[in-house]
Formats: structure tokens, sequence, C-alpha cells
């Protein structure tokens, strides 16, 4: 008969050795790497042009004049670019970050040529068309206005607005008012200024023909030089000292929190160990804040706490969105949790549980060059070499119960943290 | 691709088994042929809620997803109105602790109060947050039940409102489990670098002591053909008012569905389309469009759905929207726009088959329509679609008499 109450055999995690990509450093300084799979037929690009000005409003400005690259060539209108992307069922996007902006390309691998065509098109012939430009603006302010409506987007905005200010990019939510300020002609120039400057990091994934990925090498070859990411340690952010702020919105139905504290980069030796404490806290389905928020008192849908790693400044953070009524009752349990890991050993069995469960993770997401390339982006932006990758798995699989209290001890306070909500205030 | 093997345990569950040599992670996953079609129109959202206890403990396991991360595993599940789908994705070598832990809440849950009172409450906080603190977030809870008078598409999965949800009761969720959670009602893919013997004495194993359920034939209402246009206007505080079009259309083993998710992409999906590149860009009638199918098994909706841009009308939108559909149902397509979208669909396709979990998903909903060999033909069947055979869907589905109109109104605007 089989016994149902007792677990199969099972057996401990090998971790597999990590390939790294095939790296070629052009002379220009491009970085171009590759996650090669012959079994794919589509192709992933990633093309990282990173900045150091890192003002909002440069930085939105390079945000918007990347944007409009996709709408209009001196040959092509901005429907005619759309279509023959389209055509190619390939898709070019592009997206900011405060630190860089992003070119994603993705394709069958036979097009690639043809898709390649037109990245070099619009790069290099892109003119900017006023009527484009009202467009853009005046879609981006009407999503401005719904997001305003937005609990989750307004916590958000008021987070970073008061972790970094709105000076810095870091601390910019989409609005109405930097945008008005912009024209065609002034985003033109911006980019026109840095044309030459290529991506510092081009991430091939997928499959490319030989010659597909010579033409894309020789395309880079065309730029002069690379941007760098900005030295961070100059930027001057105010202490955090466990204020509470509410976006007051007295009509919403739920209520979102924003907790945030400053904390220690991915090349911190306890970098590692503060991943493994942030997990147990709130990183995974059965963590300590979704067991007592969500599982215990059924206030919310989720609760998670995570690191924001490659920003201005590393911190981590706490986000849910709640029941109204109990979300100044919410930060009290979530202070509860953080002081418990900060002052009681962990059980060994949820020490071992999570840290088979973050193995599993690392291992489910380098199964194909997609995930690989994936986390070689990561590993790129943060400056982590394979080595110290790999010493921070050891790091995980051999953590010890005491290494964790010290570690929550070090880093979980949440005396200089600050806290966020937006929704409507209890009376 | 790899070719998949299947069999049947005597219970009637349906196993497949789909190799995949290079990859460390094998997936199990675990359909149900249940969704909130099969709810009573007095519990909805049962479906939904009962997804979220099937995490609450078994009959022999007190939690289910402890024993599986501590090897390494992780989970989740999702509902829709046709299926609810369980899967997980585990390093191979603990592949048994998944049987384990499936085949134990397949055989019985704990039915614990404490668990349905404590879902019940996160999953009205995941109504809210979703549907009602979302501007436009209830639109399709209102479209939905304009467009179907019968059939129980006429309410979204996670419930037609929160009364349904808080009023659950114990027995309700007993009843529930033994009438749909048996084995003769799912489909069990394994995937990734497994043998199919080894498999089948693993099935053998956990699932075939599993008594099947008596499986009646579904006996859904049919939704009856909609003969004049209906219409609802309702006011929220949202800063754009919003037009949703939505028009009958075949289920999804139909010819007819290849024909109108090609027709939606021409008309509403992305930049190069008809309707945004006219009434978005060149006219800014619009501040966004989009045109789509929902997919679902039994006969679905085409829905085409745009926000009216400040200073502009509903009135005055909603004639320039039907007026360049009619427009375009006289010119008819190009073969170039044809072909545009149909290797849009063949890249798509190509990104559903890369991960193994979606690859696994794809086989056992094919194999629960009745063709595990479907999602190899999809892009066959994208392919066969003519431009004469597009043009009379377009014209068969979308016309006056047949459209069902919500008009989402601004408090504040236009």
């Amino acid at each position: 008969m089989l016994d149902r109450t007792i677990p199969p055999a099972s057996y401990s995690l090998k971790i597999p050795k990590i390939a790294a990509p095939e790296i070629t450093k052009l002379s220009n300084g491009i970085e171009l790497s590759t996650y090669l799979s012959q079994t794919q037929n589509l192709v992933s690009i990633e093309l990282v042009f990173p900045f150091s000005d890192l003002t909002s409003e440069n930085r939105q400005k390079d945000n918007y004049a990347f944007r409009m690259l996709l709408e209009g060539t001196v040959q092509k209108s901005s429907k005619k670019i759309a279509d023959s992307i389209s055509f190619l069922g390939a898709s070019i996007e592009i997206s900011h970050h405060p630190d860089f902006e992003t070119i994603s390309i993705s394709c069958l691998s036979r097009v690639f040529p043809e898709v390649l065509q037109i990245m070099k098109e619009i790069w290099n012939e892109s003119v900017f068309p006023e009527k484009e430009w009202n467009t853009i603006r005046e879609t981006t302010i009407q999503q401005n206005a719904i997001n305003l409506q937005k609990t989750g987007f307004m916590a958000s905005k008021l987070f970073r607005k008061k972790m970094y200010g709105a000076n810095l990019d870091y601390g910019y939510s989409l609005d109405s008012t930097l945008i008005q300020t912009f024209t065609p002609e002034l985003l033109q120039e911006k980019f026109n200024k840095q044309k030459q400057t290529g991506p510092a990091l081009a991430l091939v994934s997928g499959w490319l023909q030989p010659d597909a990925l010579k033409s894309l090498k020789d395309w880079l070859n065309e730029f002069s030089n690379i941007g760098n990411l900005a030295q961070k340690s100059s930027l001057s952010l105010p202490d955090l000292k466990g204020d509470i702020y509410w976006e007051e919105m007295p009509d919403s139905q739920q209520t979102t929190l924003r907790i945030g504290k400053w904390t220690i980069d991915s090349l911190h030796p306890d970098s590692s160990l503060l991943n493994l404490v942030l997990e147990i806290y709130g990183g995974y389905f059965g963590s300590r804040l979704m067991g007592n928020i969500r599982e215990d008192k059924g206030w919310t849908y989720g609760i998670f706490a995570q690191r924001v790693p490659n920003t201005g400044k590393p911190y981590w953070q706490i986000g849910t969105d709640i029941k109204g009524e109990v979300a100044l009752e919410a930060i009290s349990e979530i202070k509860k949790e953080a002081e418990i890991l900060r002052s009681q050993l962990v059980d060994e069995e949820e020490l071992d549980l999570v840290k088979n469960y973050m193995i599993g993770q690392f291992i489910s997401s380098v199964t194909n060059c997609y995930g690989l390339a994936d986390r070689y982006k990561s590993m790129w932006l943060n400056g982590q070499s394979f080595e110290r990758m790999e010493s921070n798995l050891k790091v995980l699989e051999n953590a010890t119960q005491p290494q964790v209290l010290e570690t929550a001890g070090k880093y979980l306070s949440l005396e200089d943290a600050i806290f966020v909500l937006a929704g409507k205030k209890p009376d | 691709m790899s070719k998949y093997t299947s069999f049947f345990l005597e219970n009637g569950l349906q196993v497949l088994v789909l190799p995949d040599k290079e990859n460390p992670m094998a997936v199990v996953n675990l359909m149900y042929n249940v969704g909130s079609r099969d709810e009573n129109p007095e519990q909805t959202g049962f479906a939904h809620l009962f997804e979220h206890l099937m995490f609450g403990g078994s009959v022999n396991i007190p939690v289910y997803d402890e024993p599986l991360q501590m090897v390494g595993g992780e989970n989740n599940a999702f509902t829709n109105p046709d299926i609810t789908n369980y899967y997980i994705q585990i390093p191979v070598e603990n592949l048994e602790t998944a049987f384990w832990l499936e085949s134990d809440r397949m055989l019985s849950l704990a039915f614990g109060q404490k668990s349905l009172d404590v879902q019940k409450g996160v999953v009205v906080e995941e109504f809210k947050q979703r549907y009602l603190n979302q501007p436009y977030g209830d639109a399709m809870h209102h479209l939905r039940d304009l467009a179907f008078k019968k059939h129980p598409y006429r309410w979204p999965t996670i419930g037609l409102n929160l009364k349904h949800i808080e009023d659950a009761h114990i027995e309700d969720v007993k009843n529930f489990f033994f009438k749909f959670y048996r084995p003769n009602n799912a489909i069990l893919v394994v995937a990734g670098n497994v043998e199919a013997d080894m498999v089948k004495s693993l099935a053998e194993k956990w699932f075939g002591p599993i008594p099947k359920g008596e499986m009646p034939a579904k006996k859904l209402p049919v939704e009856p053909v909609q003969l004049e246009a209906r219409r609802k206007e309702v006011e929220a505080n949202v800063p754009m008012s919003s037009i949703y079009k939505a028009y009958h259309m075949s289920g999804r083993m139909d010819d007819e569905f290849y024909a109108a998710n090609l027709l939606t992409d021409i008309l509403g999906h992305g930049k190069s389309s008809r309707l945004v590149n006219k009434l978005v860009k060149e006219e800014r009638i619009f501040h966004s469009l989009n045109a789509y199918v929902t997919g679902s098994t039994d006969p679905g909706l085409v829905i085409i759905e745009g926000k009216v841009n400040e200073g502009i009308s509903v009135a005055e939108a909603e004639k320039k929207l039907m007026d360049e559909i009619t427009l375009l149902q006289q010119q008819g397509f190009s073969e170039e726009e044809l072909q545009k979208v149909k290797n849009q669909s063949e890249t798509a396709l190509a990104g559903a088959d890369v991960e193994l979990l979606h690859r696994a998903l794809n086989l056992a909903y094919f194999t629960l329509l009745g063709n595990p060999d479907g999602f190899e033909q999809e892009l066959e069947k994208v392919g066969k679609v003519s431009k004469e055979f597009l043009e009379q869907t377009f014209k068969k589905l979308i016309s006056p008499e047949k459209e069902n109109t919500l008009i989402y109104k601004s408090i504040s605007s236009n």
C-alpha cells in the first residue's frame, strides 16, 4: 500500500557551470557578446546605450530622442517603418532606464539581414517629424492622466521622488510638464550629438548565420566610440528616517504601499546573504510576509520584498496593494516580521527550503540561450564577473542560520526606511 | 521539435510525455477540464477561487508548496473561462516529488474552513487590485454581460461580483472538487529529460489508485444568434471615454478562428495596423485602439476597443470608427498585408515554442481540444487563410445588427 504521507526520495541540487558568452571587443570599445544555439530559429539582440548625465531633463530627452527613431527616415514615413518591420514579423523596441536606453530587436533568424537594414536606416537616416512628435507627446500626456488614477503609479511616483528627488532620472516618473518643453528640433539635435556613439553592449542570443553575424559586426564597427555607465559614488541622496508619506486618493478601493531602504550593491561581500534574507522575508510565495499578510490574514493578493540593483544607489523595497483599512496595521506587521528575522535564528528547515528554492530558480533561469543572455546582461550592468557569481552561489549554498541572523541584523532595520502610501487615508 | 508519446491510465487520466534531453528542469503540467464556463450563474468566480484552495493542503500533505520548494521546484496555476491549469518546474532528478504532490491533491483536499476564509479574502483583494481599483478595470464585466445572454462566458473568470466570492461555503467547495477534479477530467503532460517508461510507472504509482469520477458530457447553454444591436452606457471617473465593440465569432477549432485572428491583427494590432494608423496616428480621434479575439474554446468574441481623445465627442469617434470599418469592408485588403500578419503569426508561434513550459501547456490544451498535434498545425492553418476568406469573415462577423457596444463614459470629458 502506497503511503502518501511520506515524500519520495529527493536529491541535492547540482548547480550547473554557467557558460560565458562568446565575447568580441571591437576597436571602438563595443562589446559584442553572443549566446548562439543552432537549434533556435529566432534571434534576439539587445543594444545597450549607457548615459552618464543622469539629470531627468537630459535623460528624458534621450528617451524621447530614441523613441523618435521609429518615427521617420529620409526615405520612410513612420507608417512605412512600422509596415516594413511588421512585414518581416519582426519587432524593434526601445526602452528607457535611468542609466541607459535599450534597443531590442527580435525576429526569425532568416529575416535578420533585412531587419538589420531597417535598423541601420532608422539610425543613420533618421528624421524627427513634427506631426509624429505631436502624437507621441499628446498620447504620453493622456497616458499620464490615466496613470494619475492608479494607486500603484502614484505610490511609485512619490516613492521615487522621496528617494532620489525629481531632478535625477531615478526619481522621475512620467508627467506632462517636462515633455511639453521638448520639440522635435531639440530631440534631433540631442540625438545627432551622440549618433556616433554606439552601444556599449550588443548582446545576441538565439541563432544567426555567420554572415549575418558579420553584417551586425560591420555595422557596430561604424561607430566611433561608446558611452559609459555613470559613476554613482558622487550622487548625494537623502538620509531616510522612517517617515511616512501619503498620497491621498479618497476614491480608491485599495491602498498601495511602498517601503524602501538604501542598501549595499551587488559587488559587496554580503550581497548574496542579503538576497537570501530578503527571499526569506518577502521574496517567494512561502515568504514570511506572504505567510503573514496574505495567507494568514487575507489582506492582500500579494506582497514582495526585493533588492533593486543597478540604480543610482541600490535599495531594497517592499510593495503591496492592500485593503485600505489595514494599511497602517500592515506596516506594523511588516516591521514585526523584520524584527523577528533580526532577533531570532531562522529555522533550519526553512533555511534549507529557501536555499533549495533559490538554487532551483537559478537553474531554471539558465536552461536556454535566452535565459543565459538575460543573466549575463544583469551581470554586465552590475559589473559582476563569472567568478563573483560562482562564489555568490557558493555562499548561498553554504549559508548558516547565524549568518542569516547577522545579515538581517545589519540590513533589515526599518528605522531608516521610508513608507509611502497611496489610497484612502484612514480617519 | 521532439515528438510526444501518449497513454491513458485505467482511471481515464490521459498522460503525455514530451522529451527534451537538454533541459535540466522538468515540467509537470496538469490541466483540468473546468473553467468559469462550468460555474453556476449564482456562484460565479468559483473555479478561480477553487484554484486558490488547491494550495491549502491536501488529504495527506498539510502544505503544498514547501515540499516542492525544498527540492528546488516552483509552481503556479491559472484559471480561464475554459480550463484550470496547474504547472510545476522542478529539477528533473526530483521529478517524483511533483507526482506525489499533484496526485495527493487530486485524491482529495483537506477542505479546511480557515483556508477557505483566508482565500476568499485574498481573492476579494485580487478582484479589487485587477478590476475595481483600476481605471476601466470592470469594462469586460459590462461587455461580456452585454454580448452573452445564455452562455456562461457572460461573466468573467474572476466572478460577477464580490458577493459571489464572499458567499462561498465549504460544502460548495467539496461538491465542486468531486465533480470536476477527477482523473478522467484531466490531462497530465510531463516534459523534460524523461523516458516514457519511467513516466508511465510514476503515473501508475501515484495517479493510478485515484478513483475515476462520473463525468457527464458538458451541457453548456448555447448562445442564441444575435439578431439586433445591443448597447450599454456606463459613466465613470476616468480621464477619457472609451468605446468597446464586441461581435460573436466561432470557437477555437473552427477555420473562422484563424481568419478572425488575422483580421484583428490587420485592424488593430500595433502601429502598422489599419485602424491605429488612420484613427490614432493620422486623424488623432483616438488615444489608443486595439482589436483582438478572446480566443475561447466555445464561440467567443472579436473585440475592438478605443479610448477617445479629449476634445472629440464619443458620437463622432464612434462614427469615424464604424465608417472606417465599412470603408475597409468595401475596399478589402491587399495580399501584402495579409502576408504581413501571417509573418507576425509565424514569429509569435516560434516564440511560443521556445520555453519547455509553454510547449507542455500547448500540448495539454490542444489534447484537451481533441488534437494533440494541434499546436504543430497552427502555422499551416494560419497559412491557409486566403484573402477571400478573410474578407468574407470580416463582412460576416462585423455588421451593425450584430454589434454589442459599450460606451464607458468619462464624467469629466468628451
